[in-house]
């Protein structure tokens, strides 16, 4: 599915790049969901939470949380 | 002309109004407040009753099954609730009516963990539920559903129209929020930390309409704001022991916390209303280590906590607090209620109500059984228990001169025994057995109009005892039954109509005594 500005990046769609990920290349996974945003790396606000700018790119937020989908290695 | 006889002195107990205090010295006791106080319900302000049993609702699975959480689950008006039970075979279940004896269940999955319970919360006619081990899932009443993508915590919450997750393993601080109003879509960035690598751990998600309440074991914050997360800290020192151990009632909401039972009071710190028990939470009294577990019930006025002692792996206390018996302040608040202690063997609770039933399910500790709490029988699963209750010592006064406590009066019901003890000396002085349940004269086709009594017996009675003949400086009377299995009732008028409600097998309302002074011995 091709992703647009008003796409909700759903943690379903995380699942699923995740399982389709080659976990031997765990270095390579930001490069890996920047490609499944298709360039769409919106700012999210994150004025509310304590320790992030007032915006945060929403891959860093992909990347801080990818470990609680269970399915990257080492979990 | 001055008479030579000794001064007399009459005394009346004061009721148990102000619940049981273990906290004060035996000689600073309120003369409202008993220790000890056991299997005693309060619910007739400064009445000491027997509470009701645990009545037996059949097995579920296999013998050495024990139930880990359970949860009524509401299906709207003319759809029978079901009673949702996660046990340690991995197995979670639904009751096809709890009305039925014995209850049967039917299974919804297997294989779920044995160890760690699941935590439920009703939305869109379904319920959600997890526990950080297996997938986020659904029930629908028919059909079960996971969501491997979902968060997989242990603690749900629903507040303003979302579903609320906590406790996915390593994430210790981090609170996940489902799509408004779709607790199936889980946008990504839709995550908190509170109190980020502060070491501590949320421990449970409650709200009370407002907000969404994150109880980290040794903090509390709130999440005031469900579109960009604004959170803050609403207490830095008390946080909450177990998700299970949370109570809403009347619009407050009742903690466990580590240093006791705590009313969440919003804006600012939650407040301590254990103070009268205070010396429980003790770590050589309660099993620290298991209060993940400990759990809590409301039911008509009460609400319970069922906690571990030390050394116990379940629920061996249940401690009772009476919300409604605290009294009005003059802005309108409650004032702290009276607490009591029960011991019961219910490890989980829920409560169900429908039609023109409501009632309290519990599972019990050390079986496979379901229980009905509080029902209509005078044992726990077929096993006797004892309810007792003490006043404090009462000096008349005068804590120097001895006394001759010459008589008696109780205003009572049921059969019990009462000790007297003399002295602040823990050993019985004198032992009496008081006997309001044995049937009074009442009329019978034996006898003519104008002998003996018309009508039933009295469920209250007032009776007397003569020759006490005890000695001592101060006295405290304890009232106490020997394992009596039987129940009794208690009168509730609504007008004039005296509605017959069951209760313990034996109430007191008071005792009055007479006596003289001696003088010093």
């Amino acid at each position: 599915m091709a992703l647009t500005d008003n796409t909700v990046v759903t943690r379903e769609m995380v699942y699923e790049w995740l399982v389709a990920f080659n976990k031997s290349k765990q270095k390579d996974l930001r490069k890996y969901l920047e490609g499944k945003l298709a360039g769409q790396t919106p700012l999210v606000d994150t004025r509310g939470r304590d320790g992030r700018d007032a915006t945060t790119p929403l891959i860093d937020l992909i990347l801080d949380d990818a470990k609680s989908y269970g399915v990257l290695d080492g979990e | 002309m001055a008479s030579n006889d000794p001064p007399a002195f009459q005394i009346t107990t004061q009721g148990w109004a102000a619940g049981t205090n273990i906290r004060e010295g035996v000689n600073f006791m309120a003369p409202n407040q008993g220790r000890p106080m056991e299997n005693i319900v309060l619910d007739e302000r400064g009445v000491a009753k027997k509470r009701l049993g645990c009545h037996n609702r059949g097995a579920f699975g296999a013998d050495p099954d024990r139930v880990l959480s359970m949860y009524t689950f509401y299906r709207g008006v003319g759809v029978i609730p079901q009673v949702l039970m996660h046990t340690t075979a991995g197995t979670l279940m639904y009751s096809v009516n709890p009305l039925n004896i014995p209850c049967t269940w039917t299974t919804i999955t297997t294989g779920l963990s044995g160890t760690v319970p699941l935590t439920f919360e009703t939305f869109n006619n379904k319920v959600y539920f997890g526990n950080g081990v297996d997938p986020f899932s659904s029930w629908d009443g028919t059909s079960y559903v996971t969501y491997p993508s979902a968060p997989k915590g242990r603690y749900h919450r629903l507040w303003k129209d979302t579903m609320w997750i906590s406790g996915v393993t390593g994430y210790n601080d981090r609170v996940y929020s489902s799509a408004a109003g779709d607790a199936e879509t889980w946008p990504v960035p839709n995550f908190i930390d509170i109190g980020r690598g502060d070491g501590d751990t949320v421990q449970a998600l409650a709200t009370d309409g407002q907000y969404l309440i994150v109880g980290k074991r040794e903090k509390t914050a709130t999440i005031y704001d469900p579109v960009v997360m604004s959170n803050r800290i609403v207490d830095y020192e008390k946080g909450f022991e177990s998700h299970f151990a949370v109570a809403q009632y009347e619009s407050e909401v009742f903690f466990l916390s580590r240093r006791g039972i705590c009313r969440y009071l919003g804006d600012s710190p939650s407040q301590i209303i254990s103070d009268g028990i205070d010396p429980m939470f003790d770590s050589l009294i309660l099993e620290l280590d298991q209060l993940t577990m400990a759990t809590a019930y409301t039911f008509e006025n009460k609400i319970g906590f069922a906690i571990p002692e030390r050394g116990s792996s379940t629920n061996s206390i249940v401690v009772e607090y009476y919300p409604r018996l605290g009294g009005l302040t003059a802005f309108g608040t409650r004032s702290i209620g009276p607490f009591g202690f029960h011991r019961m063997p219910t490890q989980c609770f829920t409560r169900w109500r429908w039609l023109k039933d409501d009632m309290l399910f519990a599972s019990h500790t050390t079986a496979n059984i379901f229980l009905r709490v509080f029902a209509a029988v005078g044992t726990d699963d077929g096993v006797p228990f004892k309810a007792v209750v003490q006043t404090p010592f009462f000096d008349m006064g005068d804590p120097l001169n001895t006394k001759y406590l010459r008589y008696l009066r109780l205003i009572c019901s049921g059969r019990f025994d009462l000790l007297i003890y003399r002295n602040y000396d823990p050993g019985i002085y004198r032992t009496i057995l008081v006997d309001a349940s044995a049937v009074s004269d009442s009329w019978n086709d034996q006898e003519r109009w104008g002998e003996g009594y018309w009508g039933r017996d009295a469920w209250l009675k007032d009776i007397e005892k003569t020759n006490v003949d005890a000695y001592g400086r101060s006295f405290s009377f304890r009232f106490q039954d020997a394992q009596e299995t039987d129940t009794n009732i208690r009168m509730v008028w609504v007008g004039d109509k005296g509605n017959e409600v069951p209760m313990g097998e034996w109430a007191i309302y008071g005792l009055s005594a007479d006596g003289s002074v001696l003088g010093r011995r």
